[in-house]
């Protein structure tokens, strides 16, 4: 579980946590009412990584589609040309037509439910990320932005991953990944369009 | 077979000193078996060990001495491990049922310890353990990268590596470990298992099912007693019910279960066979003889066989299996025989003389036990440990049974009721002027010629099948079981590895490594799914020195990988740092510090060590895809310097054919010397001996060859020991004169149905060897008995 849970940890990246002023806790149902039901969603991110030993920030960008049942492509644009594919069968880099396996669920068991975990993640699944983290949710008004803190239950997870925040309304913002060592990971959606169609190019790259 | 006919004239003057003598004798032999009793009483008090565990008995390879150290070690260590999957649909379900399981097991005598979660901090005690020496730890995989890719190439998949948002976990700081190279190797190691470790608990997944492991190790050295080993079972029974109970299904694997069944079932099978024959040989005393006295006369001997085969061979082997005692039990049905012929004297018309009735007998029953000890000794001079041990036991049982027939029944047996002339004799005239006569019967001839063809079919037909795995008793569920659990954890095949030599360690690793490259090989090419070789863990030294040498001139020297990686991130002073922190000159992986370290605990059984000649270990295989792939293997071993292949199966397999051959040798010797024995006793009139044996012998092997039933050494074992039995019968009716051929009739038939009575039981034991053994005998006696009558001459009709 520790390697799934963290390669889905890493797949959060964050928004800054803004807490809002009349802060009054949610329930789970109460953002899980709030979050659209999608089947397909895609948008733009910007990822910022802050590495200890690493002067400063490494910011990319890209765009990303999440599909259920098959999984996610995260295409970076900038500062290089890379798509990665997380699915059932593990990670792999599309590069140009060719499949670089860089981590297969063959040889990783562990990692058959990352694709179930990401889906979690990206449709802001609190109830399924439930069984591996605990968390504070954070609401202004019904309806308004909300955000929740998640902590890993496993302690040796916890070895790798201080916090996850997540952030949302209708659909996520965005999350920011603390790691024990003290790096983080903020991810920012933009352009959010939920039961997006996937394009032919994009089916293809899922097969 | 046995012998002269009983029928001498009667000499009535006994000199006194041999009637002291035979006293003396029988007091000698009292004192023997008392002993023996002894050492059997002080034996149960002392808890009745016995083995269980087949492996044990089985032949090592005396040639070389280090295999069979090989597979002793390999043997011994998986002798004390159970592994139960509790497996459900949903984790947490099975988790919960693998604590309650666990929970039943902890603290129980004969468990040492049982888990149901995996300290957590193991992995950590790995990635701490082989951090300081990550430099040389390269997998064969990476060394190949960084020759081969360009400088642009390494850099371009580090940088995407440290921007991809998922992927494997940092195990090492980027500045230790700037390409990310030492969690792949230990990642890519811990992947080898088919167990992953998840949260806590060590689990396999199986489709839609998660199997969380209980893993448990019994205690105690040696065989267990027959109590300790139910005991035991009960135990795993309740743990399982428990994980049930909690809505898991189970699976478990373990020679201990397979030991307790066939212990459970040896024991059962002893009792049956043994009660049953002796039930059924007092039933059958008592019917003909309608007195007690002749039934203690006759089991008698039989107990005492028992009693001081039992207790000799205590003293005789270190480890007494199983399987020799259930084997053993046919000394019942053999050694009844001396009683028989001794208390048969009673139907005579004559006054009852017990001495007499010895000095009459003598010559057959010692023919016979010569005859039956011939063919046991020709199983106890086979060097497998198993088949000695019954050939011995069995030998004991019989010598002990014959002399107590001779010393004492005489001199018990002074006195005898007068027996019953009535129903039974009648019912054997009837019989025998009712039965169809070779000459007579037309029915008979055309039966005969049938069965002849069938049988001459069914022995071209037949299959031979030499597997020493014969000797297991399956129970289809146990080892559906076990094949359940080996299949999902990939556990290595059983008896299959190669042992690797070398003069030092550095070698004997070097030599690992060479193998291990093919092994990558096949397993990159499907036809194996995994092996396990201590030099995945501990390269040699060689290995190590050249990883570290290549990650210095390609990743960590100025102007290297990482200071054009670290310059690419923006960051271009860090690859100092990285420098700077290079291991480059830490102490290299040693074996001893690998084996000291609880990271080698489940691969120390691989680690053989100093030999008498050097070093060896020993590189297990798991999922090997059929014949071509183990050809493969077996070429591949071939061009190796210091690699054996070892098929320790097999090669017990074709040890058992070999001495099948030998057996079938010795049987065709058996029937020569027993018709040239024959012909010169009975001229003419031999063929009438012979016939009904070599007829049921022929008939018994077609049956096995019409029916498709496995032919194996204790099937031809089988046939010469009733060549043995089986000739008596025609001797004691062809022996005699007319006016005692109903006396003979009745003993051969008593003679006949203890025999079936004992083998026949046998045929229903759970081990297939055994079964077959007690199959063959089971046919052929009938045969020979039911055939004897058919060659009785016409005027003694």
């Amino acid at each position: 579980m520790k390697l799934l849970l963290l390669l889905s940890a890493l797949s959060l990246g964050a928004a800054p946590t803004k807490p809002a002023a009349p802060a009054t806790p949610a329930t789970l149902a109460d953002i899980q009412k709030q979050l659209t039901p999608f089947q397909v969603v895609s948008g733009k991110f910007t990822q910022s990584k802050k590495i200890k030993i690493i002067t400063q920030p490494l910011v990319s960008s890209g765009a990303f589609v999440l599909a259920k049942g098959k999984g996610l492509l995260w295409h970076t644009e900038k500062p290089f040309d890379a798509t990665l594919r997380i699915t059932q069968a593990g990670i792999a880099e599309l590069d140009h037509g060719k499949v670089n396996t860089l981590v297969s669920t063959q040889a990783q068991p562990g990692m058959q439910q990352v694709g179930e975990l990401l889906f979690a993640v990206f449709s802001g699944d609190l109830k399924a990320l439930g069984a591996h983290f605990t968390f504070d949710a954070i609401q202004a008004p019904p309806g308004a932005p909300w955000s929740a803190v998640l902590r890993p239950r496993d302690p040796q997870v916890a070895k790798f991953v201080t916090s996850i925040a997540l952030r949302g309304q209708k659909t996520m913002h965005g999350l920011t990944l603390v790691e024990a060592n003290g790096d983080t990971t903020e991810i920012a959606f933009d352009a959010v369009v939920v039961d997006a169609k996937l394009t032919p190019a994009q089916v293809a790259q899922f097969e | 077979m046995s012998s002269a006919g009983p029928d001498r004239p009667d000499s009535n003057d006994r000199p006194p000193r041999s009637a002291w003598g035979w006293r003396v004798g029988a007091a000698l032999w009292l004192g023997a078996v008392l002993a023996c009793a002894g050492v059997l009483v002080y034996r149960i008090q002392h808890g009745f060990h016995y083995e269980t565990q087949l492996m044990a008995l089985l032949p090592g390879d005396d040639a070389r001495p280090i295999v069979t150290r090989a597979v002793d070690r390999m043997a011994s260590a998986a002798s004390h491990q159970v592994v139960i999957l509790v497996g459900s649909d949903d984790v947490k379900v099975a988790g919960r049922a693998a604590d309650a399981c666990a929970a039943k097991l902890q603290g129980q005598p004969g468990i040492a310890h049982a888990v149901a979660k995996v300290d957590g901090a193991f992995a950590d005690t790995a990635r701490n353990f082989y951090l300081p020496f990550r430099d040389g730890l390269l997998t064969p995989a990476q060394q190949a990268r960084l020759s081969q890719a360009t400088d642009e190439a390494l850099v371009t998949r580090a940088v995407r590596q440290i921007y991809s948002p998922v992927g494997p976990p940092r195990l090492a700081p980027l500045e230790d470990d700037p390409l990310g190279l030492f969690s792949e190797a230990i990642l890519d190691v811990a992947s080898r298992s088919a167990m992953q470790v998840d949260g806590d608990r060590l689990v396999v997944r199986d489709g839609a099912t998660t199997w969380v492991a209980v893993l448990v190790e019994t205690s105690g050295d040696d065989g267990l007693s027959i109590g300790e080993q139910t005991a035991l079972l009960h135990t795993f029974d309740v743990a399982t019910e428990a994980a049930q109970a909690a809505g898991a299904r189970t699976l478990r694997a373990g020679f201990v279960f397979h030991a307790a069944v066939a212990a459970h079932q040896g024991q059962h099978e002893m009792s049956t066979i043994g009660l049953g024959s002796l039930l059924g040989i007092v039933l059958l005393v008592l019917v003909v003889f309608r007195s007690f006295k002749p039934l203690a006369l006759v089991v008698l001997p039989v107990a005492v066989g028992c009693v001081t085969a039992v207790g000799l061979s205590q003293l005789l082997f270190a480890k007494l299996h199983l399987l020799t005692f259930v084997f053993g039990t046919s000394i019942v049905g053999v050694a009844v025989d001396y009683g028989y012929l001794f208390v048969a004297g009673r139907i005579d018309d004559r006054p009852w003389d017990a001495p007499r009735r010895r000095r009459e007998i003598l010559p057959s029953v010692a023919m016979a036990l010569a005859t039956s000890l011939l063919a046991y000794a020709a199983l106890a001079t086979l060097p497998f440990p198993i088949l000695r041990q019954m050939g011995v036991f069995t030998m004991l049982g019989l010598v002990a049974a014959w002399l107590t027939a001779v010393l004492w029944l005489p001199l018990l047996g002074a006195r005898l009721p007068e027996v019953s002339k009535g129903g039974v004799r009648r019912f054997v005239v009837a019989a025998r002027k009712r039965w169809p006569r070779v000459g007579q019967s037309r029915a008979l001839h055309a039966g005969l010629a049938a069965a002849a063809v069938l049988s001459a079919v069914g022995i071209l037909r037949i299959q031979t099948n030499d597997d020493v795995r014969l000797l297991y008793a399956a129970v289809p569920d146990t080892v559906r079981q076990q094949q359940a659990v080996e299949h999902l954890m990939r556990l290595p095949e059983a008896g299959q590895f190669f042992l690797v030599t070398g003069d030092t360690e550095e070698q004997l690793l070097q030599r690992d490594e060479a193998l291990s490259a093919k092994l990558d090989g096949m397993v990159r090419g499907g036809q194996l799914k995994g092996y396990e070789s201590p030099s995945v863990y501990v390269p040699s030294m060689k290995r190590q020195r050249a990883a570290r040498d290549l990650l210095w001139r390609r990743v960590d020297r100025p102007g290297g990988v990482a200071d054009a990686m670290f310059a690419q991130l923006g960051s271009p002073g860090t690859g100092a740092l990285t420098r700077q922190k290079a291991a480059r000159d830490a102490a290299l992986l040693t074996p001893q510090a690998w084996l000291a370290s609880p990271v080698s605990t489940p691969f120390r059984s691989l680690w053989l060590g100093k030999t008498a000649k050097g070093y060896a270990n020993v590189i297990t295989l798991s999922g090997l895809q059929g014949d071509a792939a183990l050809a493969q293997l077996k070429q591949d071993a071939q061009g190796l310097a210091g690699v054996d292949f070892i098929d320790h199966v097999r090669a017990l397999n074709h040890l058992m054919g070999v001495f099948r051959k030998k057996m079938e040798l010795l049987m065709w010797v058996g029937y020569a010397v027993v018709s040239a024995f024959l012909i010169l006793r009975y001229r003419k009139r031999s063929w009438r001996v012979l016939s009904p044996t070599l007829l049921a012998c022929v008939g018994t092997a077609g049956v096995f060859g019409l029916l498709g039933l496995n032919f194996n050494l204790f099937c031809v074992f089988g046939l010469l020991l009733s060549l043995d039995m089986g000739v008596d019968y025609g001797i004691y009716v062809q022996d005699r004169g007319a006016k005692h051929v109903d006396v003979a009739l009745l003993c051969a038939s008593l003679a006949a149905i203890s025999t079936l009575l004992s083998f026949g039981l046998l045929a229903l034991s759970h081990t297939p060897a055994l079964r077959t053994f007690g199959l063959t005998v089971l046919l052929a006696i009938s045969g020979s008995w039911l055939l004897a009558p058919c060659f009785l001459e016409k005027e003694n009709a």
